[in-house]
């Protein structure tokens, strides 16, 4: 009685063993989520804050404040257009009142478009850049836009201003 | 009976005194950190929270050597706000073999800061020691020196071996190899160290220099090695803090520190610091405000009886907590100025509506913008 349980045994592991030996269809790998595509359209300020990068630096006790809710950055509006091959052309600024620390009409492009370090802006009546933004984090489709505005004295970093922007209309 | 009491009295008087003019404790550091006498060093005379803040200058080094008397006097350069430099070669400069150098800072008013005291690096506390560095509580945006012992190599045998380089990463926070040391295979020369004796080398940096950032650094990983990376010691990793923090309370604190007129500034004003104690009994609080040094831009001029109640809105501080007072603006704006207008400075007077009880002005340096960076 013994045989039979033993004949159906190798059989199951045979039949394992001839299935796992298939070869498996992976699906192939797609392009990288492209930079461009992430960060265009129209985006809307939902936190801005001030970062004393003075005070940062020597360890002092006040190094940051939150702005959102003064001087209008809450209505901050910025929006980036693409051309028709996908590359990047034109930006307006809608500050809604807010300040501006950057031109606020012209043409954008990243310092580089598959690992943009910063957003570099040209005023129109420039042919070099006028202003820029760091990304503090790579554009990705669903994810708030996050870039900061530094200003420069004397070579030194002094104070930034970190953007949190969520996509409108998304 | 009386004599006796007198005495003691005197005494106390005395001391009471040199309390009272005390001038605050500077910082004094060195690069290299850890120096030796007969070297060129620079002297970073830090004067943050002593009388000297804030000082325009000239500024002097008053110092000696060895315990001896502070007789010799040298004219600072300014570095940046509140830290100023000398450059001196110990042993020529006090013309003796240096061990130790005793220093205050003064300016042309005599007004001067405690004391300060420098160790000249000797090179036997590395007997029998294979690393340390100096100074022992090592700061991320001033220079560490780390001295290594090659005779004393905990892994591989790195006796005579000539030169030594460090190799160093952080990886606490994230930042990655030390920026310009190459990579392991090519390892740059500005990874080398500098050999200050027989066996026994030096490597003198600023952390976040060496690392090119301006972020926080809690700690960094070295070992040294020899060129090829065929010999070298184990891992060690050095603690970094962040500078001290020498804020003292003022009547005035400006957020940013540094800012420009296009930034968003923010005036806090402590009531409780006022030495004009009339002020202090005023409910609502006005500033009186101009730019630089003559009465410029000052948006509400002369007697403010001819103003209407909301014109005068823009003057009133917000009352906050704990007797603090703020005011927010952006400079530009608030003064209404031309865009190639250079502001130097912003003056406040603080005040009650009828500018009876008012405080003496107040004056904040505005530093200009780099064009695009």
């Amino acid at each position: 009685m013994k045989h039979p349980y033993h004949i159906i045994t190798i059989f199951t592991i045979l039949v394992i063993a001839l299935v796992a030996c298939e070869p498996v269809e992976y699906g192939e790998l797609g392009d990288p989520f492209s930079k461009i595509e992430g960060i265009e359209g129209s985006w809307i300020a939902t936190e801005i804050i001030q970062v004393d990068e003075t005070a940062l630096a020597q360890g002092g006790l006040y190094t940051e404040m939150d702005l959102t809710n003064l001087f209008n950055f809450s209505n901050y509006t910025i929006t980036f257009h693409v051309d028709a091959n996908n590359a990047p052309s034109t930006f307006t600024v809608a500050s809604g009142g807010a300040p501006s620390f950057i031109d606020t009409t012209g043409t954008w492009t990243f310092d580089n478009n598959e690992l943009p370090a910063e957003v570099l802006y040209t005023h129109p009546d420039s042919l070099l850049f006028t202003s820029k933004m760091r990304l503090i984090a790579p554009p990705r489709e669903l994810s708030p836009l996050r870039m900061k505005f530094q200003r420069f004295s004397g070579g030194k970093l002094i104070v930034s201003y970190q953007y949190t922007l969520e996509k409108l209309n998304q | 009976m009386k004599r006796y009491i007198t005495i003691p009295t005197g005494i106390l008087l005395f001391f009471f005194s040199v309390v009272l003019f005390a001038g605050g404790d500077p910082r004094a550091t060195t690069a290299p950190a850890a120096f030796l006498g007969n070297e060129e060093i620079i002297i970073y005379l830090r004067v943050q929270a002593t009388d000297l803040e804030d000082a325009e200058g000239p500024l002097y080094m008053v110092s000696g050597a060895n315990g001896g008397e502070m007789n010799m006097n040298l004219e600072a350069t300014k570095v940046e706000d509140n830290v100023w430099s000398v450059t001196i070669t110990p042993d020529d400069y006090y013309g003796a073999a240096v061990e130790t150098i005793e220093g205050k800072i003064s300016d042309n008013n005599g007004t001067e800061t405690n004391a300060f005291s420098l160790s000249v690096f000797d090179p036997s506390v590395m007997a029998g020691v294979m690393m340390k560095w100096y100074p022992a509580t090592a700061i991320y945006s001033e220079n560490v020196s780390v001295i290594f012992n090659s005779t004393m190599s905990d892994r591989d045998n790195l006796t005579g071996v000539d030169p030594i380089y460090m190799w160093a990463w952080n990886g606490t926070d994230g930042i990655g190899d030390a920026a310009f040391q190459g990579n392991w295979a090519s390892i740059d020369v500005s990874a080398i160290c500098e050999k200050i004796g027989e066996d026994l080398w030096r490597k003198d940096f600023v952390p976040q220099q060496y690392w090119d950032t301006e972020k926080p650094m809690t700690d960094f990983g070295c070992l040294f090695r020899s060129m090829a990376g065929d010999a070298q010691t184990e891992d060690h990793f050095i603690p970094l803090v962040a500078p001290p923090v020498t804020e003292v309370p003022k009547v005035i604190r400006p957020f940013p520190v540094k800012f420009t007129k296009k930034d968003v500034f923010t005036l806090y004003y402590d009531m409780k610091l006022e030495t004009n104690t009339a002020l202090k009994s005023v409910t609502n609080l006005y500033f009186e405000t101009s730019t630089n040094v003559a009465e410029e831009n000052n948006p509400l001029p002369g007697s403010w009886i001819i103003y209407k109640p909301h014109e005068l809105d823009r003057a009133k501080m917000a009352p906050l907590e704990d007797s603090i007072y703020s005011i927010q603006f952006i400079p530009e704006e608030f003064y209404d100025l031309a865009p190639d207008y250079e502001l130097k400075q912003l003056n406040f007077i603080f005040r009650n509506k009828g500018g009876l009880k008012a405080s003496e002005q107040y004056s904040i340096k505005v530093l200009q913008e780099d064009p695009y960076h």
